[in-house]
C-alpha cells in the first residue's frame, strides 16, 4: 500500500509514454539508414533513377515518422493533466502504428533490392526492369505518356504480382516506383512481367473500365456470360498485352502457370478477377488463331482439351466456365478489335501489331540478326521485347528447349549490363 | 564636365547597344568606335615584347622525348578527366573541410578519402613489385614476363569505383613499360629498385594535382602563359586555335604529359640524384594558386556595385573588376600590361566600359532589369530565387557584358608590341565587342532591335545558381522543344567532327526515319568551364553526373547547329578545331547543346572483372566511328584502321547475312567517305600516327611539335606555323588516296570473307575494326621526307615538293571484334 501510494499516476505514464515514444523515434532513425537494410551489392545493381527515388521515399516517410515522434516527446516534457494524458497515449498509439505501417512499406522495398544479391542476379533482374518499362514506353508513348520506372524482385510462388507506381501504400505514401515480382520458377521465360506491366498500363489509360463495358456488352453473347467476362476485364487487358507483345511463347507460359489441380483450372469465383484457367487459355489460343492463323496453338489447344476434359468434369459453378468456354471466339474478336478512347481510337491489334512477333516474323528476326541478336548491344538496345518473344517461342516449341534456357539467361545478363533505362 | 568628357558621353550614348526600354526609344545608330582612339592622348610606348624562335632540342632531351614518347599512354588523359569528375562529385557542400595530407589543398573527407585510397592502393602495388623485382636478375625477364608480373596484381580492389580501377591499371601499366624499359637499358640507368622508388614518389603529387584541378587550384606552372610555353617545349597542340580563343581551364592533357615527363625521366636517369631532382621538380611544380579568381571577382564586384550611391561613377570599381577579368580571360595580355603599366591599362580600358554601363547601375534601373532577367529565367530553369539582393541578376548581367568583351578584344598587335597605337587599337575592338556582349547579357527588351543575337526572348544565366557565386557555367533560359529528323541534322556536326546522327544511332539507336521529339539545353562556357561540371550541376533527365556517359552528350552548338535546329543562328559559336576535337578542351565562350531525348542509351558490354566485386560493372557508353592511320617507317607500310560504331556494324552484318552485298558495301562506302574520313581529316594531329627510327611512336601533334621546333630553329616562328600547315595538307592529301583504295579493298574482302564480319560482329563486344595494311607502300621514301623536319633538314619547300604515289596496292585486310587500334 506504500509503495502505491508514493506512485504518481502521472508521472510514471507520462515517463513510460515518453520512453515508448523515444524507442519508435529511435527505430524509425535505424529504418532511415539505408546501408542497414539494404546490401551494397543490392543498392548498386538496381538503376540511379530508382535509387534516388527510392532514397527519397525512405528519407520521406522515416522523416515523418521521427517528425510525429519528436511532436510527441515534446509535448510529453510538460504537464499534462488525467484526460490530456490519455489523449497523449493515443497519439503514442498512432506513432506505433504509423512506424509499422511505415516499415511495412520500406521492408517492401529494402527486401526488393536485397534479391539482387549478386552480379548476376542483378544483372537479370535489370533485364526485367528493362523490359517492363519497354513494354510500357512502346505503348505509352504513342499515346504521349510515360511509362513509370520498374522495380523487379524475385520472390518464390507460381503467379507474378505489381505494386503499380502511385499506388498509395501502408502507410498512406505513395509508391515511388511500379514494383513487379518475377517467379523463381519463370524467371528464364518471363513473359509474365509484361503481364504485370499491361496491368499498370491499363490503369495509366483507364483500358479496364472501357474493356469490361466492351465485354460486358458483346453483341450475340448471352449477357449473363457477357457480364462474366467483363468482370474479368482487368487481368484479360494484362493479358492481351502479354499476348501481343510476346506471342505465343507468352500463351504458353500462361498455360503451365494455369495447368495445376483440374478443381482450380475450372473453378470459377464471383469476387476473383481472374477468369477461369480453363477459359483463360482458350482465350488466348483464340487470339493466336486470330492473329496468325493454324500453328502450334492448336495443338497446345488439343492437349489442353484433353488433360482438362470439361465433359468429365462436374462441379458446382462448372456451367459458367462452359458457357464463357463456348463463347471465346467472339470475346477473342471482342478484346482485339474494339476500338478504344483509352488507345485514342484504336484497337489493341493496332495499337501493339501483333505481326511483328508472329512466328513467320520472329524466324526472320533471329535469321537476318543471326547470334548477334542476343550479343551486340544494339540488337539489345533494338529488339528486347521480340528477343523475349522469340526466345519464349523456342522454349515452347523446341524439342529440346535446354539451349534456349541458357542463351535466355546468357541474354537477360548482357541485357542487363548493357541497356540503360535512362 | 569638360569638353572632352561631353564628347566622350555623347560618343557612347550613340555607341550604346542599349535600347531603353523606359525611355520608350532607341538612340540612333552610327559607326562612333573609330573616334574613340582619339579621346584619350596616350603616351607612346618604346618597348616592345621580346619574341624568338624556340631553339633546337639538345640531343639529351632529345633521348629523354624519345622514352617519354614510348611511355605515353595516349589514354591516361581521359582516365585523369574522369578522376577528376568523380572528385567534383565528391566536393558536396556542407561537408566538414579538412587538410588534405600530402599537400597544403583543402579538400573535401570525401575527397580525401578517394585519393588517399587510390595513393595506397599504387604505392602498396610499386612496393610489392619493388620486393619482387629485387629478388632475381633483371635482364633475364622477357617482356611477356613482365606482363604476366604486373597482371598477377592487377586484380580487382575492394571497393574501388569504376574510374578508380582504371586509373590503378594505368599505374600498373605505367610501371610495367619502367620495367621494360629498364630491362633493356639494364647498366646504362639506376637498378629497377631505386627507379620504383621514385617513381613512387610521384604518386601523391599527381594525385594531388589532378585533386587541385578538380576544385580549381591549379599549379602555376599549368597556368596562363607559362602552360602554353610548357605546351610548346612538351610538342603539344601544335594546331592553332581562332584569335581570342582561350581554353576554359589548364586541361588534364598537361598534367597527363608533366607526369610523362617526370617518368621518363627517372627511367632513363644514370644517377640516383639526378631521380631525384626529377621528384623534386615534380614536386615543386606543384605548388597552388587558386584560379577561381574570377568568381571571386565578380562577386567582389557586383557586391561593389550594389554599393554605390546614386550619381556615384563606377569607373573604379570597374577599375578593380578589369585586372582579374583580363588575366583570367586574355592572359597574354600580361606582359603588355607589365610593360606599358598596369594603372594606365586599366583606366584606359574602364573609362568607356564605365560609360556604357553606367546607367545600369542605380536601383531604380537596375531592379527592374533583374527582375525581367528572373521573370524570363525562372519558368524554364526552375531555379530558386534566393538571390541575396534583387539587384544581383542585373549586376551580374553588367559583369557578363564587361568579361565578354574583353574576350572580343583583339589583343594580338598590343602583345606583338606593347604601344599607345596597338592598345588603342585593342581598346576599339574591345567596345565593337561590347555591343555583342551586351545582347547575350541582357534581354532583348533592353537591346536595339537590330543588335539582338536572337528572336527569342531568353537570357543567358550564370550557372548553378545555388553555388554562391561560384558559377561554372551559363545557360540560355530558354529550353527549346524541337523535332529531329534526318534533314535537319544533317549538317550538324559534334566533336571530333562527328556527324549528329552518328551519335544519335550509336548513342541511343536512333535512326531518324521517322522525327524524334528532343528538348534541346543550350550552355555556355566560361573561365573554369568543364563538360563535365555542367553535367553534374544540370538537374535534367540524363545529366546530372559527372561521369562520361553524362558528359559526352554534350555537343559544340556552332551557327550552323544553331540555325538548322534552333531557328537561331545568333546563338551559336564558331570555334576553332583546338576546341571540337576533345570534350576535355573547350573555350571560353564556346556554346553546348543537350539533346534531352527520353530515350535510353546505349551501352557498351564491360566484361566482369575476376572474383566478382561488390558493384556491377560500370555503364560504358556505346562507341561512334573511328578511324587511325599509321605511317611505318620502320616496315615501309600505313595502316588505316577504321573502326565501325556497333550500329554500323548491325546494319552491315545483317545485309551480309542476306547476301545483299552490294548494299553492305554501300554502307562501307557511306561510312568510310561520310564519316571517317571527315574524322581523319578534321583531326589529323591526333589520328595519324608516326612510327620512325628517329622519332618512336608519336601522333602527329606531338611530331609535328618536334618538327615544328626544328624547323622553326632553320626559318623561324611564322615558317614554322606554313610548315605544320603544309605538312598537314600533305598527310590530307595521303589520307584522301588511302581511303578511296579501302573503300575498294572492303568491298572486295565482303565478297569472299564476309562471314569474317558477321562472326566479329557476333562477339559481345562493342563495334567492328577493319585494320588495312598496306604493305611496301610506294613512295614511302618520299612520304619519309616529312621525317626530315623532325632531324631539323627541312624546309617547307621540301614538304610542299612531296610527291605522292599515283596508284596504290590493294592493301592486306584483317577484321577484329571490338576498338583495336595501334
Amino acid at each position: 500500500m506504500l509503495a502505491e501510494a508514493a506512485i504518481d499516476t502521472g508521472t510514471v505514464l507520462r515517463a513510460a509514454l515518453r520512453r515508448q515514444a523515444h524507442h519508435w523515434a529511435e527505430a524509425a532513425e535505424q529504418l532511415q539508414d539505408r546501408e542497414k537494410l539494404m546490401h551494397a551489392f543490392g543498392r548498386s545493381g538496381i538503376h540511379r533513377v530508382i535509387a534516388q527515388r527510392l532514397e527519397r521515399f525512405l528519407e520521406e516517410n522515416c522523416s515523418r515518422v521521427l517528425h510525429t515522434a519528436r511532436k510527441l516527446l515534446e509535448r510529453l516534457k510538460g504537464d499534462a493533466d488525467r484526460s490530456q494524458l490519455v489523449t497523449l497515449q493515443r497519439e503514442l498509439l498512432g506513432l506505433r502504428e504509423l512506424y509499422v505501417s511505415t516499415e511495412t512499406a520500406v521492408h517492401f522495398y529494402t527486401d526488393a533490392v536485397n534479391t539482387r544479391t549478386g552480379p548476376h542476379m542483378a544483372s537479370i533482374l535489370r533485364a526485367c526492369d528493362i523490359i517492363c518499362k519497354r513494354c510500357m514506353d512502346e505503348t505509352l508513348a504513342p499515346l504521349g505518356r510515360t511509362a513509370p520506372h520498374v522495380l523487379t524482385f524475385i520472390d518464390r510462388g507460381l503467379g507474378a504480382s505489381i505494386l503499380r507506381s502511385e499506388q498509395r501504400l501502408w502507410n498512406g505514401a505513395m509508391s515511388p516506383v511500379a514494383a513487379v515480382k518475377v517467379t523463381y520458377f519463370n524467371m528464364l521465360r518471363p513473359t509474365s512481367l509484361v503481364h504485370e506491366s499491361g496491368h499498370q498500363m491499363a490503369f495509366m489509360l483507364g483500358w479496364n473500365e472501357e474493356l469490361a463495358a466492351a465485354l460486358a456488352s458483346t453483341p450475340d453473347v448471352p449477357p449473363a456470360i457477357a457480364k462474366v467476362y467483363g468482370a474479368w476485364a482487368s487481368e484479360i487487358a494484362a493479358d492481351i498485352f502479354s499476348a501481343l507483345h510476346c506471342g505465343y511463347g507468352s500463351v504458353v507460359a500462361l498455360h503451365d502457370v494455369v495447368c495445376g489441380n483440374p478443381l482450380q483450372v475450372f473453378a470459377h469465383r464471383a469476387d476473383d478477377p481472374h477468369p477461369t484457367g480453363y477459359v483463360r487459355v482458350l482465350l488466348a489460343i483464340a487470339w493466336c488463331r486470330i492473329c496468325y492463323g493454324a500453328g502450334p496453338w492448336d495443338a497446345l489447344e488439343h492437349s489442353f482439351k484433353q488433360q482438362y476434359d470439361i465433359r468429365m468434369m462436374q462441379m458446382p459453378g462448372l456451367e459458367i466456365t462452359r458457357g464463357c468456354a463456348e463463347q471465346v471466339e467472339r470475346m477473342a474478336h471482342r478484346c482485339l478489335h474494339t476500338a478504344f478512347k483509352a488507345f485514342g481510337g484504336r484497337t489493341a491489334a493496332q495499337l501493339v501489331d501483333p505481326q511483328r512477333v508472329s512466328p513467320k516474323t520472329l524466324d526472320e528476326l533471329e535469321r537476318s540478326a543471326g547470334p548477334a541478336l542476343y550479343t551486340s548491344p544494339i540488337w539489345l538496345h533494338r529488339e528486347p521485347l521480340r528477343t523475349l518473344a522469340l526466345n519464349s517461342l523456342r522454349i515452347a516449341t523446341e524439342a529440346d528447349p535446354a539451349p534456349h534456357y541458357r542463351r535466355q539467361e546468357r541474354w537477360m545478363g548482357a541485357l542487363g549490363t548493357t541497356v540503360e533505362l535512362n | 564636365m569638360n569638353n572632352e568628357n561631353d564628347l566622350e558621353t555623347l560618343t557612347l550614348e550613340a555607341l550604346s547597344p542599349f535600347a531603353d526600354p523606359a525611355m520608350g526609344k532607341e538612340a540612333a545608330t552610327q559607326d562612333l568606335y573609330e573616334a574613340l582612339g582619339e579621346l584619350e592622348a596616350v603616351d607612346p610606348f618604346a618597348a616592345t615584347m621580346a619574341t624568338g624562335a624556340v631553339a633546337p632540342a639538345d640531343p639529351r632531351t632529345s633521348n629523354r622525348n624519345a622514352t617519354i614518347a614510348e611511355l605515353n599512354d595516349t589514354e591516361m588523359d581521359e582516365v585523369l578527366y574522369n578522376v577528376a569528375g568523380e572528385l567534383i562529385e565528391r566536393a558536396e557542400t556542407g561537408q566538414v573541410m579538412g587538410q588534405f595530407e600530402f599537400g597544403g589543398t583543402k579538400a573535401s573527407l570525401g575527397q580525401q578519402a578517394y585519393v588517399n585510397k587510390l595513393a595506397d592502393a599504387s604505392e602498396r602495388f610499386i612496393d610489392r613489385m619493388r620486393e619482387h623485382l629485387e629478388a632475381q636478375p633483371m635482364a633475364s625477364l622477357t617482356e611477356s614476363e613482365i606482363d604476366q608480373l604486373v597482371a598477377q596484381y592487377a586484380g580487382e580492389q575492394e571497393g574501388f569505383t569504376p574510374v578508380q580501377d582504371q586509373f590503378f591499371d594505368k599505374i600498373i601499366k605505367t610501371v610495367g613499360n619502367v620495367v621494360k624499359s629498364g630491362v633493356k637499358a639494364v647498366s646504362k640507368v639506376l637498378p629497377i629498385g631505386p627507379i620504383l622508388d621514385k617513381l613512387k614518389k610521384l604518386i601523391k603529387p599527381l594525385l594531388e594535382r589532378v585533386l587541385k584541378f578538380a576544385i580549381g587550384k591549379l599549379p602555376k606552372n599549368l597556368q596562363g602563359h607559362a602552360r602554353t610555353l610548357a605546351k610548346k617545349f612538351l610538342g603539344l597542340n601544335a594546331e592553332a586555335s581562332f584569335a581570342n580563343e582561350v581554353e576554359t581551364e589548364a586541361g588534364v592533357d598537361v598534367i597527363q604529359h608533366e607526369w610523362n615527363a617526370a617518368v621518363g625521366t627517372i627511367a632513363t636517369a644514370q644517377t640516383e640524384a639526378e631521380a631525384n631532382a626529377a621528384v623534386d621538380e615534380y614536386n615543386a611544380m606543384s605548388a597552388s594558386e587558386d584560379t577561381n579568381d574570377l568568381n571571386a571577382a565578380r562577386q567582389r564586384f557586383v557586391q561593389e556595385l550594389k554599393q554605390l550611391k546614386p550619381g556615384q561613377d563606377p569607373q573604379p570599381v570597374i577599375e578593380n573588376f578589369l585586372p582579374v577579368a583580363l588575366v583570367a580571360l586574355q592572359p597574354v595580355i600580361k606582359i603588355a600590361i607589365s610593360i606599358i603599366g598596369r594603372d594606365k591599362v586599366i583606366g584606359f580600358l574602364a573609362k568607356p566600359l564605365a560609360s556604357l554601363v553606367s546607367k545600369y547601375i542605380p536601383e531604380s534601373v537596375s531592379v527592374p532589369l533583374a527582375t525581367k532577367i528572373l521573370d524570363i529565367g525562372l519558368g524554364v530553369m526552375g531555379f530558386e530565387t534566393s538571390e541575396e539582393a534583387p539587384s544581383v541578376a542585373a549586376y551580374e548581367a553588367i559583369a557578363s557584358t564587361i568579361e565578354e568583351s574583353i574576350s572580343g578584344m583583339d589583343v594580338s598587335n598590343l602583345v606583338e608590341e606593347a604601344t599607345s597605337e596597338n592598345l588603342t587599337t585593342a581598346r576599339r575592338s574591345m567596345l565593337n565587342a561590347f555591343e555583342a556582349a551586351a545582347a547575350n547579357s541582357f534581354p532583348n527588351a533592353y537591346i536595339k532591335e537590330k543588335l539582338r543575337n536572337t528572336t527569342s526572348d531568353g537570357v543567358w544565366m550564370l550557372m548553378p545558381r545555388n553555388a554562391k557565386g561560384n558559377y561554372a557555367y551559363k545557360k540560355y533560359s530558354r529550353v527549346f522543344e524541337v523535332n529531329l529528323d534526318a534533314a535537319k541534322v544533317k549538317s550538324i556536326r559534334t566533336f571530333r567532327h562527328l556527324p549528329l546522327a552518328n551519335f544519335l544511332k550509336d548513342k541511343f539507336n536512333i535512326d531518324l526515319s521517322t522525327p524524334v521529339k528532343a528538348r534541346v539545353h543550350v550552355y555556355e562556357s566560361i573561365k573554369g568551364t568543364w563538360l563535365s561540371k555542367i553535367s553534374l550541376h544540370e538537374k535534367v533527365p540524363g545529366l546530372g553526373s559527372a561521369a562520361q556517359h553524362a558528359w559526352n552528350q554534350l555537343h559544340p552548338l556552332s551557327p550552323i547547329a544553331a540555325a538548322t535546329l534552333l531557328g537561331e543562328a545568333g546563338l551559336g559559336r564558331q570555334f576553332s578545331p583546338m576546341f571540337t576535337t576533345s570534350r576535355h578542351r573547350i573555350g571560353i565562350g564556346q556554346r553546348f547543346f543537350y539533346l534531352e531525348l527520353g530515350r535510353s542509351p546505349v551501352r557498351r558490354p564491360v566484361p566482369t572483372k575476376p572474383g566478382g566485386g561488390t558493384t556491377p560493372p560500370p555503364p560504358q557508353p556505346a562507341r561512334s566511328g573511328d578511324v587511325q592511320a599509321v605511317l611505318d617507317f620502320k616496315q615501309g607500310l600505313i595502316r588505316l584502321n577504321t573502326f565501325f560504331s556497333e550500329s554500323d556494324a548491325v546494319d552491315i552484318a545483317t545485309k551480309l547475312r542476306s547476301n545483299d552485298y552490294a548494299g553492305a558495301a554501300k554502307n562501307i562506302e557511306t561510312s568510310i567517305r561520310g564519316t571517317l574520313h571527315g574524322i581523319l581529316l578534321n583531326n589529323v594531329g591526333s589520328k595519324v600516327k608516326i612510327i620512325h627510327e628517329a622519332s618512336s611512336e608519336q601522333y602527329m601533334d606531338q611530331w609535328l611539335g618536334a618538327a615544328v621546333r626544328a624547323v622553326g630553329g632553320a626559318a623561324a616562328g611564322a615558317v614554322a606555323g606554313v610548315a605544320t600547315d603544309v605538312l598537314k595538307g600533305q598527310l590530307e592529301k595521303l589520307a584522301n588516296l588511302i581511303t578511296d583504295k579501302a573503300v575498294e579493298a572492303v568491298e572486295n574482302y565482303f565478297k569472299a570473307r564476309a562471314a569474317e564480319f558477321i562472326a566479329a560482329q557476333a562477339e559481345p563486344k562493342d563495334g567492328v575494326t577493319v585494320k588495312l595494311t598496306f604493305n611496301n607502300f610506294p613512295g614511302m621514301a618520299a612520304i619519309s621526307t616529312l621525317v626530315q623536319a623532325a632531324k631539323g633538314k627541312l624546309t617547307v619547300g621540301h614538304i610542299a615538293d612531296l610527291v605522292l604515289p599515283p596508284k596504290l596496292p590493294m592493301p592486306d585486310v584483317q577484321v577484329k571484334a571490338d576498338k583495336v587500334f595501334n
